[in-house]
């Protein structure tokens, strides 16, 4: 019997490392239940479609081709960056090229949780958007 | 020559070129020092392909704008995503925070509590000391306003303002002013005694900055018959009817006419008006000469024109106005330096004048209480500190692992002085609530209306935010450097102990409280001997079962036979004597020659005047000759007592019989000697004095009285005054409280001192206790394994608590000497004083130890009565 510390919990001599105040960090952990932006599904989607070929130019000619609307660099790279954090996206540096002012390019690639994301977006969607043929206001 | 310029020409066109083929470097440099990614890999070089790409398909121009708008637009993105990570983390950090406040709910509420009340104790001071620092700052030209003075005295005579004005370019405005206190006033059948009444020219208003509601403050106090109230006496006598044009009756004689209302003056005032009449009158009604240089009894203000430097003015009043009046009355140079300057706002704090106006603070106390604010809070800062170290074992494992998941020693820091700020800013909720609390408390204590109004005093929220942020960032610093330091390899293998330096720098902090705490403990019983002492020392007086009775007006002066032999009739009354002052305030003195010896510097002697009753209602003892007495029919001519100190400054061999002339001119024998006794407060020594046998002027009406029934008592005085004077306010004090009321400045700093002391305690107990309950948990297996190898509870008791008993005593050492300096430092104020002995210091160190003992054995007894099985089943 463990006689209760009227003035502290007892103190338990334990060898684990997450007892107590360890923080185990999973950020990815919290997507499971929050679905992934619009925007963000653009870009997974933009980068899933250039393959080999997806850095800046081509995924925002991309974007901008899909949407007719046209991205600034730093949202771009934003939240490119953001998604590769989440584990979406994965980048490698390629070979610096004189076209590019002496910098390399960026190139991204969608990692399985990306895709993971992409079909969850895709199922819930379908879900959502069923038995709907063509959106109209209602009448009364 | 042509081709030589064609080729600078085309080479210019190519330098363009070159210099177009480039985005704007500035623009570039931007976009890289928002998005380091290698040197800008991703982003600028994308953003440059993009500009070459626009460059040959719109111009350059056209291209340099895009790149410049592409530079602006990523900047709030950049913003946005900087504070996107902040968040993430700052959410973990502030998760992690209130995981711990809930886990250790007992160490928080120890830590917090400490924190709170030692925040309490400097806000209350903050705010007290705040509001002695404004006191008077609330004038508009306050920083040109100056007071002339005396050496040593604040009265100037009536003709230096006038003087200064006409002689002193620099002085823009004088005002002189004149309280006479108790002054009775009287509207219909409304009788009150006026305690702020002051006489004051009509530069007054223009000086001061005193607003009026209604009539003009420029020329209220033009007619000689005016009258000018503040707001609440004016509803005090005339309700909501409105005062202007309306008749006053001062002392029964003269008629006054409201000319004017102005707000109520604010209480940090060192002096506050609620009746002021014009000064000139004063000296027509009393048949005094406003020219007289030897009148002094007025106060002179003056308002200094801008830009005139103080210095230069004061060296001024010597050649213009001092050397012409020693000249005219016939003296020889070198002439001494007789009036002096101070400006307003330092009245209050640094001026302890005689005769000053009100009772000023001293900028000594301000000085002490501020530093006993801060070393409270200096003591709750430490007790953080050796709280949050001692616990920072239970947290190594989540630096650890942090280090290891990649946290760099620098966010570590932050993460952990975010959370002491966080605790410092509940604390200074907590810590507001109680002073709101404690507010009405404190204010009795230090006798102000202080209040927590936002409103009124702007200044202080910042200032607690800025506390709250000071407190968590030093009392978290050292915490925050020991735990970031930890190193994860010894955390995570478990090899990581408390290191015996961090347990010794803890030792240290106790030790710096415990001084702290005696030191305060050492002042409060000093201060408290003092004022015993000088509530039992034997003043030459009694000072028990005495009433005395402030009189103004005329009516009770001229049937003061009949009021006396009314009031004798009474069986608990056993005397009653008429005085101008009471024994224990004599502060009128005379500076002429009356020693007979010729000094070149005259010795001042202070008077009185009194009746057959007063020597024998007090209690003092005739050395010499005789005391007044009705026996010898030629004392009603007027006669003398002195005191021993004036016959042995005069080196008179026989006093009794002497020819002795009063200050305004009445001669008479002395006929007697009376002990010393004290004539003021026991800060200056005795000093020579003489009382005049007068039986028609008088202030005060002392009645000595036997302590049965003193209500019923109280009402029949009060009956016999109202007899011979209906609607004379009666009022009445007793003159043991009378007494005591001299020492309120050092009363009130026992209190203060005493309460802080108990604060001081509580804190420096309580991280005590937290410090104990650490270290028994830190033992546990030890305990476990030495009782299971023999050892005794009390073994073990003794084991855990002789540790902090050490560094109590030590802490004794540390303060005891210090407290001696400051105490004695504050001694030399009283001219009569006590000497500190060794037991004040025994008591405190003594309690300090007890205290400590009983907050360390709590947790001891407990530790040492554990069963061993528990501590070390889980090994």
């Amino acid at each position: 019997m463990v006689k209760k510390g009227l003035i502290l919990p007892e103190f338990r001599f334990q060898v684990n490392f997450f007892d107590n105040n360890c923080v185990v960090y999973n950020i990815g952990d919290s997507m499971d239940t929050k679905f992934i932006s619009r925007s963000e599904e653009f870009l997974l989607l933009a980068v899933w479609r250039l393959k080999e070929n997806a850095y800046g130019v081509t995924i925002r000619n991309q974007i901008k081709e899909a949407t007719g609307k046209s991205w600034a660099y730093g949202a771009l790279f934003v939240m490119l960056r953001r998604l590769e954090k989440k584990g979406y996206l994965t980048s490698h540096f390629s070979d610096p090229s004189s076209q590019r002012g002496g910098k390399s390019k960026r190139i991204f690639q969608l990692s399985p949780q990306g895709v993971k994301a992409l079909k969850e977006v895709r199922k819930a969607q379908k879900s959502v958007w069923s038995g709907i043929e063509e959106l109209s206001v209602p009448q009364e | 020559m042509v081709g030589n310029r064609g080729a600078v020409c085309t080479a210019g066109v190519r330098v363009e070129m070159e210099k177009d083929r480039h985005p704007p470097r500035i623009a570039g440099w931007f976009v890289r020092r928002m998005f380091p990614d290698r040197g800008g890999s991703s982003i600028l070089g994308d953003m440059i392909e993009t500009y070459r790409y626009l460059a040959e398909d719109k111009g350059f121009f056209w291209a340099r704008i895009w790149f410049w708008g592409q530079c602006v637009k990523a900047f709030p993105h950049f913003l946005i995503d900087e504070f996107y990570w902040r968040i993430t983390m700052f959410k973990n950090y502030l998760l992690v925070t209130v995981r711990n406040l809930q886990k250790n709910s007992t160490y928080s509420l120890l830590n917090i509590i400490g924190l709170a009340v030692g925040l309490t104790a400097f806000i209350l001071i903050a705010l007290y000391v705040q509001y002695e620092l404004s006191f008077d700052k609330y004038h508009e030209n306050a920083d040109r306003i100056y007071r002339a003075k005396r050496e040593g005295r604040a009265f100037t005579p009536a003709p230096l303002g006038p003087a200064l004005k006409e002689k002193i370019l620099e002085v823009d405005s004088v005002a002189r002013i004149l309280r006479r206190s108790n002054t009775l006033m009287s509207y219909e059948q409304n009788h009150f005694l006026e305690e702020e009444f002051y006489w004051a020219d009509p530069e007054t208003f223009d000086i001061f900055s005193i607003p009026f509601i209604s009539g003009n403050p420029q020329t209220a106090l033009n007619e000689p018959a005016a009258i000018v109230l503040s707001q609440r006496t004016a509803k005090k006598y005339f309700g909501h009817a409105d005062p202007m044009g309306k008749i006053l009756t001062v002392s029964e004689r003269n008629e006054f006419k409201v000319s004017g209302v102005f707000s109520d003056m604010p209480a940090n005032s060192h002096f506050v008006m609620d009746v002021v009449v014009p000064y000139e009158t004063y000296f027509r009604i009393t048949n005094n000469d406003i020219t007289s240089w030897r009148s002094n009894f007025s106060y002179t203000y003056f308002l200094l024109g801008e830009g005139s430097d103080p210095e230069v003015m004061a060296n001024k009043i010597s050649p213009f106005i001092e050397i012409p009046l020693f000249k005219a009355a016939g003296a020889k140079g070198p002439f001494p330096k007789y009036f002096f300057i101070q400006p307003l706002t330092e009245i209050h704090l640094h001026s302890h004048l005689m005769q000053e106006i009100g009772v000023n603070n001293d900028m000594k106390y301000i000085i002490l209480f501020s530093s006993i604010a801060f070393l409270i809070l200096f003591i709750a800062c430490i007790n953080y500190m050796n709280l949050a170290t001692a616990r920072s074992l239970r947290r190594g494992k989540e630096v650890g692992m942090r280090k290891v998941v990649g946290a760099q020693k620098g966010q570590l820091i932050v993460q952990f002085l975010g959370e002491s700020v966080a605790m410092a800013v509940l604390a200074m909720i907590f810590s507001i609530m109680m002073v709101l609390m404690a507010l009405p408390a404190f204010n009795s204590l230090v006798e102000r209306q202080l209040s927590l109004n936002p409103i009124h005093n702007p200044q202080l929220f910042l200032g607690f935010v800025f506390i709250a942020l000071f407190v968590g960032l030093f009392a978290g610093s050292y915490p925050a450097m020991r735990m970031s330091g930890f190193r994860p390899i010894s955390v995570l293998s478990g090899t990581f102990t408390r290191s015996p330096k961090g347990s010794s720098l803890r030792n240290v902090l106790v030790l710096v409280q415990f001084a702290i705490t005696i030191f305060l403990i050492i002042c409060t019983i000093a201060v408290r001997e003092q004022l015993k002492f000088i509530k039992t020392m034997d003043m030459g007086y009694t000072k028990e079962q005495i009433i005395t009775l402030p009189v103004r007006g005329g009516s009770i002066r001229q049937n003061v036979q009949s009021i006396k032999t009314e009031l004798l009739q009474h069986s608990d009354i056993i005397a009653v004597s008429t005085s101008d002052h009471l024994p224990n305030n004599i502060d009128t003195f005379t500076s002429r020659d009356w020693t007979g010896l010729n000094l070149e510097e005259p010795i001042p002697i202070y008077y009185n005047t009194a009746d057959y009753d007063f020597i024998d209602l007090y209690g003092m003892q005739i050395v010499q000759g005789r005391n007044f007495s009705r026996d010898f029919p030629s004392d009603a001519t007027g006669v003398f007592l002195v005191n021993e100190t004036a016959v042995k400054v005069a080196e008179w061999e026989s006093p009794i019989g002497r020819k002795f002339t009063h200050w305004s001119g009445e001669t008479g024998e002395i006929v007697g000697v009376i002990k010393d006794f004290h004539l003021c407060s026991l800060h200056s020594p005795i000093e020579p004095l003489y009382v005049y046998l007068n039986t028609r002027n008088f202030s005060n009406i002392s009645i000595k009285i036997k302590s049965i029934n003193i209500p019923a008592m109280i009402d029949y005085v009060e009956g016999v005054m109202k007899k011979f004077s209906p609607g004379y306010p009666f009022s009445y004090s007793f003159f043991d409280e009378v007494f005591e009321r001299a020492y309120f400045t050092e009363q009130r700093m026992g209190r203060v001192f005493g309460a802080f002391a108990i604060l001081a305690i509580f804190i420096a107990c309580l991280g005590l206790f937290g410090l104990t309950v650490f270290a028994a948990e830190q033992r546990t297996k030890e305990i476990g394994i030495r009782k299971v190898l023999g050892a005794s509870d009390s073994k073990i008791f003794l084991l855990l608590s002789k540790e902090f008993v050490r560094w109590v005593l030590l802490a004794n050492l540390i303060a005891w000497p210090i407290a001696y300096f400051v105490m004695n430092k504050w001694l030399q104020n009283f001219a009569y004083r006590i000497h500190i002995g060794i037991v004040a210091f025994l008591i405190s160190g003594g309690t300090a130890l007890l205290i400590a003992y009983f907050t360390v054995s709590y947790q001891s007894i407990k530790s040492a009565r554990a069963n061993p099985v528990n501590s070390l089943r889980y090994e």
